[in-house]
C-alpha cells in the first residue's frame, strides 16, 4: 500500500494525468464546440483513429512529422465535413451519421492499413516519425513543477492551449457567439441573417480538426505507430465529458481531466494485486458518480 | 425494351458464371483444407498459422488451402462455420477458446466433417474433432529464465534489484498459464526474485498498456514480459522509451521492429513462441494420409518443439554469457523433463491470486 502512495504521490504522476488526458481532452472541446452549435459531434471516435492512421501513413512517406501532423488534421476535418454533409445537405440524422462513420472507420483503417503494409495489425513495418518533445526553458528547471510540466509532446501544450483558444473563440469572436445562437435557437438566428448550415458545417468542421489532433497525438505521441482500433474508446469518453460539462470549456476541461486522473490512478493501481476487472472500471465509476453528484444538486437547485 | 435486354444479359453472366464455378470444382479433386481465422496480418498468432497453411501448400502434394476470414465479430462465426461445412472441405481449421464453441457447435452438427483446433487446452470430445495444446506454461518458464537471469545481470540496461514485470492482456487462464510459468522460471533463477503483475483490460489498447509499462519501469522493473496480444506494442514502446528491456510473445517481435526502428528491436531480448505453423503442417499432412487420430487431444511442450523463445542477433547481442547460460540450463531440463511447470489450468481463482500476490513486490 505505501508504495501506491509513493507512486501517486511523484511527479511522474503529474506527469502521466497531463499525458492520458490530452486526447480526451482534444476530443471533447472538439465536441463541445459542434455540441454549442446544436449537433453533437459523436464520431470522434472515428475521426481519431482515422486521423491517426493518416497521420502515420503521411510521416512515414514524407520522413517529416510535420507532414503527418498536417495530414492527420487534413484527414480529420474531410472526415467530419463528409459527416456534417450527409447531416446537413443531405439530411441525414447526425447521431446515425456519426454511428455508421464510427463503425466505417474501424474496419476502414484496417483496410488502409493493409493496403500499404500488408498487415492488418499494427503499423510496426512502417517508420513513421513522432512529433518533437519539448522541454520548456526556466520551468523544467524549478523543481515538482518542471517534472510534470515540462518534457511532454508539443500536443500536450497545444491542447492546453486549445481550452484557451477556444473558450476565447466561443466567447469573444463573432463566429462563437453565431455558433452559440445557432445552437440555442436555429430559427432566431436564421431570421437574423445568420446561415445556420454554414455554421453547423464550420463548427462539425473544428470538431474534427480538435479530433485530428487528438489522433496525432495518439500515433505520434503518445506511442509511435498504428495499431488496430487504437483510440480503444477515447472519443466515446470524451462525448461523455463534454456532455458531463454540459458542452461549457471550462467545465469539460475539468471532467476531461478528471478521467485522465482516474486512469492514471488506475494504471498505478495495476501494480498492485487487485482484480483487473475492478481497476479497469475505476474511471467510469467515478464519471458516474460525479454526474449523479451534478445532477442531484443541479435538481435541487432548480427547486 | 432496354430493361428486358439488360435483365437477359444480366441472367446469361449469372448462368455462365454459376456453369464456370462448378466445372472447376468437378475438375479438381484435389484434398481441401480451409482455416478459419478472425483475420490475417496480426504479425502474430494468426499469421503463423497463415504460414503453416502455406508451408502444407508448398510441402504437401494434393492439397489446396483456403484461408477465409472470419472478423471479430463473434455473431457471425457460427455461419462462418456452417457454410465452410456445406461447401465440403475435406478439413476445417481453427483455433482458441473464443472461437471453439461455435466449431464445437456446429462439429456436433456435422459428425462427418473433420475439424482441425489448433490451439485450444481441451479437448471438445466430440469423434470429428482433433485438438491441440502448446505448454504456455514452458513458454513463459523460458522467459522467466531470461528475465530473472538478466535483471541482476550486466546487461547494458540491467539493474541492481531483483525485480521484473509481467503484463497480461486480461486476467484469464490463457494469459495466467504464461504468467505462473513465468514467474516459476523466474523464481527457478532466483528464489528471492519479485514480479510485477498487471493486467491491461483487453488485447487492443496500446496507449493504455504502454502506461501501465511506464509504471512498472518507474517503480524498478527492468524486464518485461508483454503477454498483451497487439497491445504489447504499447510495453515495447515504453521499453524503448525509458530504455529498459521488454520480452515479446507469440512470433518473434523484434524482427518486426528490425528494419524500421533498430533501437526499439535492440531492447525486445526475446520472444516466446508457439510453433503453429509446424504443428499445422504436421496435422494436416497426417489428415491427408488418414493417420490423424480423430477425436484426440494433444499437448505440444519444449519437449516435442511445440514451443521456443526466439534466439536471433538481438538477443546474442544484449545477453551476457551468464544469462545465456542459464537459459540453456533451463532448456535442458526442460527436455530432459527434469522439472514440470505448473499450470493455471488446474489452479483455481483464489490460488492464482494467491501466487500472485507471493512475488509481489
Amino acid at each position: 500500500m505505501s508504495n501506491i502512495l509513493a507512486l501517486l504521490l511523484t511527479p511522474a504522476f503529474g506527469y502521466a494525468i497531463l499525458r492520458v488526458t490530452t486526447p480526451i481532452l482534444f476530443a471533447a472541446l472538439g465536441n463541445v464546440i459542434s455540441s454549442k452549435a446544436g449537433v453533437s459531434n459523436i464520431a470522434m471516435e472515428g475521426t481519431m483513429l482515422t486521423a491517426s492512421l493518416a497521420g502515420v501513413l503521411a510521416s512515414a512517406y514524407s520522413k517529416s512529422a510535420l507532414v503527418g501532423l498536417l495530414a492527420a488534421l487534413f484527414v480529420g476535418v474531410l472526415f467530419s465535413a463528409f459527416m456534417a454533409y450527409l447531416s446537413l445537405f443531405l439530411g441525414t440524422k447526425v447521431i446515425m451519421a456519426g454511428i455508421a462513420l464510427n463503425l466505417f472507420a474501424s474496419s476502414f483503417t484496417v483496410y488502409i492499413l493493409y493496403m500499404f503494409t500488408g498487415q492488418k495489425g499494427n503499423s510496426a513495418a512502417l517508420a513513421s516519425k513522432q512529433l518533437p518533445t519539448i522541454h520548456i526553458p526556466v520551468i523544467k528547471d524549478i523543481p515538482v513543477i518542471g517534472e510534470i510540466f515540462s518534457g511532454h509532446n508539443v500536443l500536450v501544450y497545444v491542447a492546453l492551449l486549445a481550452i484557451v483558444v477556444i473558450y476565447v473563440m466561443l466567447n469573444k469572436t463573432k463566429l462563437g457567439t453565431h455558433i452559440k445562437a445557432v445552437g440555442e435557437n436555429p430559427h432566431a438566428a436564421a431570421s437574423v441573417g445568420i446561415s445556420v448550415r454554414k455554421i453547423q458545417f464550420v463548427a462539425l468542421c473544428l470538431s474534427g480538426l480538435l479530433a485530428g489532433f487528438g489522433g496525432a497525438f495518439m500515433s505520434m505521441g503518445y506511442l509511435s505507430m498504428f495499431t488496430r482500433d487504437m483510440v480503444a474508446g477515447r472519443g466515446w469518453i470524451a462525448i461523455a465529458a463534454s456532455a458531463m460539462g454540459r458542452s461549457m470549456v471550462i467545465p469539460t476541461t475539468i471532467t476531461s481531466f478528471l478521467f485522465g486522473i482516474f486512469s492514471a490512478i488506475g494504471n498505478v493501481l495495476q501494480l498492485q494485486n487487485m482484480p483487473s476487472e475492478l481497476i479497469t472500471t475505476l474511471p467510469y465509476v467515478a464519471v458516474f458518480i460525479g454526474i449523479v453528484g451534478y445532477s442531484m444538486r443541479k435538481s435541487k437547485g432548480e427547486k | 425494351m432496354k430493361k428486358t435486354l439488360v435483365l437477359i444479359m444480366t441472367m446469361v453472366m449469372c448462368f455462365t458464371a454459376l456453369t464456370g464455378c462448378s466445372k472447376t470444382e468437378q475438375a479438381e479433386e484435389k484434398f481441401t483444407a480451409a482455416l478459419l481465422i478472425p483475420y490475417q496480418g496480426d504479425q502474430s498468432f494468426y499469421d503463423l498459422a497463415v504460414e503453416g497453411m502455406k508451408l502444407v501448400d508448398d510441402q504437401v502434394e494434393g492439397v489446396e488451402t483456403k484461408i477465409i476470414e472470419i472478423g471479430t465479430d463473434d455473431s457471425k462465426w457460427e455461419s462462418y462455420f456452417i457454410d465452410a461445412a456445406e461447401a465440403g472441405y475435406d478439413v476445417i481449421l481453427s483455433c482458441n477458446w473464443q472461437i471453439a464453441p461455435y466449431m464445437n457447435k456446429v462439429a456436433a452438427e456435422y459428425p462427418d466433417q473433420k475439424f482441425i483446433n489448433f490451439d485450444i487446452e481441451e479437448s471438445a470430445g466430440l469423434d470429428n474433432v482433433y485438438s491441440m495444446f502448446y505448454s504456455t506454461n514452458e513458454i513463459g518458464y523460458l522467459c522467466g529464465v531470461v528475465a530473472a537471469a538478466a535483471t541482476t545481470s550486466s546487461m547494458e540496461l540491467a539493474d541492481e534489484n531483483a525485480t521484473i514485470g509481467f503484463i497480461g492482456g486480461m486476467d484469464i487462464p490463457g494469459i495466467n498459464d504464461f504468467m505462473v510459468g513465468y514467474v516459476e522460471g523466474a523464481k527457478s533463477v532466483n528464489p528471492e526474485i519479485k514480479v510485477a503483475i498487471s493486467y491491461v483490460g483487453g488485447f487492443q489498447d496500446v496507449a493504455t498498456a504502454k502506461e501501465i509499462a511506464i509504471n512498472q519501469y518507474k517503480s524498478g522493473v527492468d524486464v518485461i514480459f508483454a503477454c498483451a496480444g497487439n497491445a504489447g506494442n504499447g510495453v515495447i514502446d515504453a521499453a524503448n522509451e525509458l530504455n529498459k528491456y521488454v520480452i515479446g510473445v507469440d512470433s518473434d517481435q523484434a524482427m518486426l521492429y528490425a528494419e524500421t526502428d533498430e533501437a526499439k528491436a535492440s531492447k525486445i531480448i526475446t520472444s516466446g513462441f508457439k510453433t503453429i505453423d509446424q504443428t499445422i503442417l504436421a496435422s494436416v499432412k497426417e489428415a491427408l494420409a488418414g493417420t490423424l487420430a480423430w477425436g484426440t487431444h494433444v499437448q505440444y511442450g519444449f519437449k516435442e518443439d511445440g514451443i521456443g523463445i526466439a534466439e536471433n542477433k538481438f538477443y546474442d547481442a544484449a545477453l551476457t554469457d551468464d544469462v545465456k547460460a542459464a537459459v540453456a540450463e533451463a532448456k535442458e531440463s526442460l527436455k530432459a523433463g527434469n522439472v514440470t511447470v505448473s499450470s493455471v489450468f488446474t489452479m483455481d481463482d483464489a490460488a492464482v491470486s494467491e501466487f500472485r500476490e507471493s512475488v509481489q513486490p
